[in-house]
């Protein structure tokens, strides 16, 4: 009874005039951060940051709870779209969403994505409303080592989901965590591999290495091959975002999957919404009965992992609420407001403040009703982006990602590094491999040595200690048997593959193609 | 379309140097080399609103922890010197260049101090449900069950302050570095350490909820925040004076009329009476500095600490 | 189509260089440290062993099967990596505008046609859209022209 008048409670706050307001405003600028390539939503957040003083806390907190749900739904349009990816959790959408949009299917696969957000965010709402005590406790039993194990895990998973070889995964998961190293040592401040560039202190930045692996080098793989007639007229009409019988049976129980691992890695401080994306993906490539599917535009592919990322960013408020730990940066700034309020976040949060506890989680529903009212029409106005012919588009898109690599910093350096990793990203695509893992390698590597260092500390030297504690011995058993399996099943799909390719080749090298034309690669 | 030329004509403006009556001229940043909800942390985003009031600009605090603080402070140290990128921090300021000695800034050159804000002192705390009440009994388990101490980093105040009771005491203590006063909280929360030297405000809620026992004040004197808890000399051990200052910084080569403008302006807010009711409670003892001042005092403080190091073999 | 797979044998090779520089760089500049105690080298030298070992691995694999010929193109990367660098040498002495000039004037050569009507018309469109959006909307605080001299 007490909980129902709970809900009751945070509805009656949630619904007031003022807070649906602030909610409507996060959520918009929310979606529009997220399109921009290049923009992220701890940008946006600080922008907005100031206005919140004049704010109640609650009605604050809800406003910026909506831009940081808000660019999840919107990271995933730019994905899709242009294959470039705003967030780490964003880059496993693009596996499969921008083959999608290729073939047409951009409508669906945004619409679709607009609905694994919801499920996947309302799925969250419900554990946080539910279980919040319980599960701050659960979070805390981890210590260094299980987290060395869970992102060992994330990572061997990661290597595992894009085509082709398990080895090259193995290879650009372990490049991302080398550059993730560049910079000062987090443990003893020793700077490493800056080759005396100061400007490299605080590490390379996200933005300019996703921009540049992803977006870049796509950039450059398509110029000249891409045509705005290519795409079909109708696959723009707004119809066209309905989707199939067959879409709708293969997408539940990946968004159920997804929804449940995005909410278990949502607690966890500083993993969250990539890893959970990640390996979703993975287990959706592993449990199908057709993985050959996966790259090419299943839509088990991006409703898993948008499902997962957008639970993780809800349960992730569990241990920013309620034990005062922010799992990130964003997370950081709203536990700024509530202090600046005089709130205190911790294990008494819920009992002191009910009217924000409440009041917050209900404005999650209010705010994600909002973004799917909201997403749903604007689907219309952003697949109309591919009938843009190319010639035109990828110079613009190059310039948001340039502005969008300055401002992270307003320092030219970091889109000196788009260069670069423009550059790294087209030898990765020359050599064939996967460019996902890296990024969730950059993004995980210096958590990962920090706490493998802590680890290794606290078992006096002995590396046994991740195989004699419960939770991370049953951990690195499930990785070692995902590195098996994935070596095993990549090296069998290869066999396969490889005679489709040399088919295919045969048909390429026929008459009339002169050998100049197939080294500029015209096909 | 005439708002965009409006815009426009300001854009460009901006771009000619300021002087000290034109700042701020945007948004400052205060970077807080910690990790959120700790003490420094705290500290900066209940001063942010009053700052931000009296510069009326957005005063944002931007957390980049890591490198026992030293990871943040050397960012500042690089940053443009035009007063919009500021650094507040504690004596790991002057703690870590004594221990880590090849830091890619010089801290008596690269940064300049601007004000000296206030200090804390350090309580011990331990697990919440842990059989052991008194410090002694603590010291004396952990001879024969080894204890894990946590630190809010290598080279910060927390971590001198931890080595120098375990060479008073003669405690079994293990060192482990976290990226700040909160995670070193949680350690504790979490069991995997047992044993942290931490300030009133980074164990937050954690003391009243019982989740966290303190243990003893480390210092002479007990504190005013936590009137029962007895202090380390009370308890035997010997005396010791060692507090944690927070004090703000800019890169160094900033205007000095911006320096003193910033020091007067934060001077100010540590008289807010408002200001000194929501911090008092979290054990802070404000202070009112002049920029030489406080500049003096890091420098001897630089110096001294090195000494111990040297004297009591705290090494990396 | 090679007999062998010369490109997995190049990318193999590329690791092995690229895992032994970080293993080196490890070992000579940073502290090692002992495994209770680890020194800021020892992750990142396991690193460069784990990169050298996956290289060694990928070229035994690509000796003993055929491998397709790599598509690999030299005026596109030229025109759209020399674009962003114009724009990242240009924001800073001289502003947006005309940063955003240069990166959309050299990196359409990349398409290798000429396109001058559409060009000026996208140049001008954008030179006002991203100062409304960046500037204008969001209230970032890029300059938009500048003159160092």
């Amino acid at each position: 009874m007490e909980f129902l008048g709970n809900l009751a409670l945070g509805l009656g706050v949630a619904f007031t005039l003022q807070n649906l307001f602030y909610c409507f405003l996060g959520a918009l600028l929310g979606t529009l951060v997220g399109v921009i390539p290049g923009l992220g939503v701890l940008a946006a957040i600080s922008m907005l940051f100031p206005l919140t003083f004049h704010l109640e806390p609650t009605t604050a907190l809800i406003m910026l709870a909506g831009i940081w749900y808000g660019t999840t739904y919107g990271g995933s349009t730019a994905s899709i779209l242009l294959n470039l990816p705003g967030t780490p959790a964003n880059a496993v959408t693009c596996l499969d969403g921008f083959p999608m949009a290729k073939q047409g299917r951009g409508g669906v696969a945004l619409f679709m994505t607009t609905v694994a957000s919801f499920f996947g965010a309302s799925f969250g709402i419900v554990l946080l409303t539910l279980f919040t005590p319980i599960i701050a406790d659960y979070a805390l039993r981890f210590g260094s080592a299980e987290y060395f194990a869970l992102m060992l895990m994330g990572l061997v998973a990661s290597s595992t989901i894009s085509e082709g070889s398990a080895i090259k995964g193995l290879a650009s998961v372990t490049i991302g965590i080398v550059i993730g190293l560049v910079g000062m040592d987090t443990q003893t401040a020793t700077v490493r591999f800056a080759f005396g560039n100061l400007g490299l202190l605080e590490g390379v930045s996200l933005i300019a290495l996703a921009m540049g692996v992803f977006g870049v080098a796509e950039i450059i793989m398509s110029v000249r091959r891409v045509n705005a007639a290519d795409i079909d007229p109708d696959s723009v009409k707004l119809k066209a975002i309905v989707p199939t019988r067959d879409d709708v049976r293969r997408s539940w129980f990946p968004m159920l999957r997804g929804a449940s691992m995005g909410s278990f890695f949502g607690t966890l401080p500083g993993t969250g919404p990539s890893i959970a994306a990640f390996l979703s993906y993975a287990v959706e490539k592993r449990v199908s009965k057709t993985p050959e599917r996966f790259g090419n535009g299943a839509i088990e592919g991006i409703m898993g992992p948008e499902s997962a990322n957008n639970a993780a960013d809800q349960t992730a408020f569990i241990p920013t609420l309620s034990l005062g730990v922010p799992g990130s940066a964003t997370m950081a700034l709203m536990l700024g407001v509530l202090m600046i309020h005089g709130v205190a976040p911790g294990p008494n949060l819920i009992s002191t403040e009910p009217e924000l506890f409440w009041g917050l989680i209900m404005s999650f529903w209010v705010g994600n009703i909002i973004l799917l009212l909201l997403n749903i029409p604007l689907i219309g106005l952003w697949v109309r982006m591919l009938t843009i012919p190319y010639h035109l588009l990828y110079p613009a898109v190059l310039m948001f990602i340039c502005i969008g690599a300055y401002t992270s910093g307003f320092s030219p350096l970091n889109i000196w590094m788009v260069a670069g990793f423009g550059a790294l990203g087209y030898a990765m695509r020359i050599f064939r491999f996967p460019g996902a893992p890296l990024l969730l390698g950059f993004v995980l590597g210096p958590l990962m040595e920090e706490h493998f260092r802590r680890a290794m500390v606290l078992a006096r030297g002995d590396f046994a200690v991740f195989f004699e504690r419960p939770i991370s011995a049953v951990i690195m058993g499930i990785t070692g048997l995902v590195l098996i399996w994935g070596v095993w099943s990549s090296e069998n799909m290869r066999g396969k593959r490889r005679a489709r390719a040399l088919a295919r080749e045969a048909d390429r090298r026929a008459p009339g193609h002169s050998e100049e034309e197939v080294q500029e690669g015209t096909n | 379309m005439k708002k965009m030329i409006t815009a426009l004509a300001l854009a460009a403006g901006l771009a000619t140097p300021l002087a000290a009556q034109d700042w701020p001229s945007g948004t400052v940043s205060i970077v807080v080399p910690y990790s959120p909800s700790g003490n420094t942390d705290i500290l900066a985003r209940h001063m942010a609103p009053y700052l931000e009031e009296k510069w009326g600009q957005p005063v944002v605090v931007d957390n980049k922890p890591g490198g026992g603080s030293m990871v943040g402070t050397a960012q500042v140290s690089q940053a443009n010197p035009d007063g919009l990128t500021l650094l507040m921090t504690t004596s790991a300021y002057v703690t870590a260049p004594a221990i880590q000695p090849d830091l890619p800034f010089d801290p008596r050159t690269d940064l300049v101090p601007i004000a000296n804000v206030g200090y804390v002192s350090y309580i011990l705390l331990t697990q919440g449900d842990s059989e052991i009440d008194t410090l002694p009994e603590f010291v004396e388990d952990s001879k024969e069950n080894p204890k894990f101490a946590a630190t809010a980093g290598l080279g910060t105040t927390t971590h001198f302050a931890i080595e120098q009771f375990i060479a008073q005491s003669g405690a079994n203590f293990d060192v482990v570095h976290f990226k700040g006063g909160g995670p070193a909280v949680v350690a504790i929360l979490s069991g995997e350490a047992d044993i942290y030297g931490s300030s009133v405000s980074s164990a937050g809620d954690n003391i009243a909820s019982g989740k966290v026992k303190v243990l003893a004040v480390l210092g002479n004197d007990r504190i005013d925040a936590l009137p029962d808890v007895p202090s380390t000399a009370e308890l035997g051990y010997p005396e010791t004076e060692i507090h944690q200052w927070v004090g703000v910084f800019a890169p160094g080569g900033t205007d000095p009329e911006i320096v003193a403008k910033i020091n007067a302006d934060i001077n100010e807010v540590l008289q807010n009476e408002a200001f000194i009711a929501t911090v008092t409670p979290l054990d802070w003892t404000l202070e009112q500095s002049t920029p030489e001042g406080f500049a003096a005092e890091v420098d001897k403080e630089l110096s001294g600490w090195k000494k111990l190091a040297e004297e009591q073999g705290i090494s990396k | 189509m090679y007999r062998i797979d010369y490109v997995d044998i190049v990318g193999g090779a590329l690791l092995i260089l690229f895992g032994a520089a970080v293993t080196y760089t490890s070992v000579t500049y940073y502290p090692m440290g002992t495994p209770s105690r680890m020194g800021p080298g020892m992750f990142p030298a396991g690193l460069g062993v784990v990169l050298a070992v996956l290289g060694i691995l990928l070229a035994a694999q690509a000796l003993r099967r055929p491998g397709p010929r790599p598509d690999v193109r030299i005026f596109s990367p030229l025109f759209i990596l020399g674009g962003i660098a114009a724009f990242a040498a240009i924001i800073v002495p001289f502003g947006l505008i005309p940063a955003i000039v240069a990166i959309l004037v050299i990196s359409s050569l990349a398409d290798l046609k000429i396109r001058p009507v559409s060009l000026v018309i996208s140049c001008i469109g954008l030179s006002l859209f991203a100062p409304f959006i960046f500037v204008f909307l969001l209230g970032l605080q890029i300059p938009l022209l500048r003159w160092p001299f």
